[in-house]
């Protein structure tokens, strides 16, 4: 086995270990997007309107609950130091980390999100849309929430700070969410567009970030 | 003989704040380096200095002849087992060494198994880590060494947390791998039953009476 999927299959075996943090934002984005037309009485027209920006909400706060502390065990039982003392590339290891994270929270809740657009009477021809734009979404946003964790690492309690640092990142990306999923609500044919903008921007982050994230968590161990 | 490591006149600030200066030691294949010093002397900085987690230290620090920066088969020849044992409490015992084995170069030859039989850990291979003692932790992390194919060994404080039994163990892993031409350095409050040099912090005399 090679020293990367030896460290894919250890990634893997903790988020086995631990369903709950890939099972809470499913959970969450469930109850609100159930909660909204329950409380709001709404006609669907209405309800219809209010989905970009709902389901925004619940992206972002998936996002964030995934990355806050994504860093924190590895980095106090010292697995950090060992990822960094050893002779593999720690750009490749925290991209893989980061995308392993993702893909049990983060692509989990695209598999939802078409429900969830269902929930809040989202034209049915958005289904594709709602699904590509929520995977694209939730992996800028995890990443981009890495960035914050790494950054933050050796502190405690650092739910607001992360906030403060990371949302202003994740403006474009929010602007370009709600573009999507308001194009798709009216049926233009401009999503597609938008869309492969948000690709633009997820790769760049994607492959941009992780040496952000290896660069902070170093500074962080060196200053221990 | 080539040494394996050497340090001349080096030093490591933290914030203008003097860690530890005027360090020289040489190490060669098959010798043990006992680092000793109060605490605060900067002992386990010195390691990881050695370890390349630290950088920006002042003086020389060479591997094999070659200056610390160039060296970049350095960390590949190195295991560093340090206060933080580096094993996931949430994966198994066996998951855990499966990881060391297939992810740190490791020694082709070696089984999981026949580490498990030599570290004792043979009945708990399938316990998650969190349940296990300190000291059955310590012995685990320490199977990161057995595993490795590293020439170097630094190691910080491995005696602490762990029995007397198992004290005779890591000694004896000690041992073996100096035997077998690598060479360790380690830090300590313990007295141990090894032939090793000594290197005393600078500005502080050494205390130990180790054989």
């Amino acid at each position: 086995m090679t020293p990367w999927l030896a460290f894919v299959k250890k990634e893997c075996l903790q988020v086995i270990r631990k369903p709950s943090a890939s099972l809470l934002p499913i959970f969450f984005s469930l109850m609100v997007t159930s909660l909204f037309p329950m409380v709001l009485n709404l006609s669907e027209q209405q309800l219809q309107q209010v989905a970009p920006a709902v389901l925004i909400m619940i992206l972002l706060l998936s996002a964030l609950m995934t990355t806050e502390g994504l860093f924190q065990a590895d980095f106090d039982d010292g697995t950090t130091a060992l990822l960094f003392a050893s002779p593999h590339s720690n750009y490749l290891l925290y991209g893989t980390k980061v995308l392993v994270s993702w893909f049990s929270s983060g692509f989990m809740l695209s598999v939802f999100a078409p429900v969830l657009g269902f929930i809040l009477h989202m034209p049915q021809h958005s289904v594709l849309t709602l699904f590509v734009a929520f995977a694209l979404g939730s992996l800028n946003l995890i990443f981009l929430g890495a960035v914050g964790a790494a950054l933050t690492v050796t502190l405690r309690n650092t739910g607001m700070l992360l906030i403060f640092i990371i949302l202003p990142m994740n403006v474009p990306v929010l602007v370009l969410l709600a573009a999507i999923l308001n194009a798709s609500n009216q049926g233009l044919a401009v999503v597609s567009n938008y869309l492969a903008l948000l690709g633009a921007l997820t790769l760049m982050t994607t492959f941009l970030t992780p040496w952000v994230i290896s660069a902070a968590l170093k500074i962080n161990l060196e200053s221990q | 003989m080539p040494s394996l490591v050497s340090a001349n006149d080096l030093g490591f600030s933290r914030e203008e704040k003097v860690i530890f200066r005027g360090v020289d030691f040489t190490i060669h294949a098959g010798e043990i380096l006992k680092i000793t010093g109060p605490n605060g002397a900067g002992k386990s900085t010195l390691l990881k200095v050695l370890a390349g987690f630290l950088t920006g230290f002042d003086g020389e620090l060479s591997y094999q002849g070659e200056p610390l920066e160039q060296g970049g088969h350095f960390y590949a020849d190195v295991c560093y087992l340090g206060h933080q044992l580096g094993v996931k409490s949430n994966l198994t015992v066996y998951e855990n060494m499966a990881f060391f084995r297939d992810f740190f170069p490791s020694n082709p030859v070696l089984s999981i198994d026949e580490v498990l039989d030599q570290m004792q850990l043979w009945r708990l291979q399938d316990d998650l880590v969190s349940t296990l003692s300190a000291g059955q932790r310590q012995r685990l992390a320490l199977s990161r060494l057995v595993l490795s194919q590293a020439s170097l060994w630094l190691l910080d404080e491995p005696f602490t947390a762990v029995d007397v039994e198992g004290i005779g163990l890591i000694e004896r892993l000690i041992a073996q791998h100096a035997s077998r031409g690598g060479a360790v350095v380690m830090t300590s409050h313990h007295t141990v039953n090894l032939e090793c040099k000594h290197l005393a912090m600078p500005g502080f005399s050494d205390q130990g009476e180790d054989q």
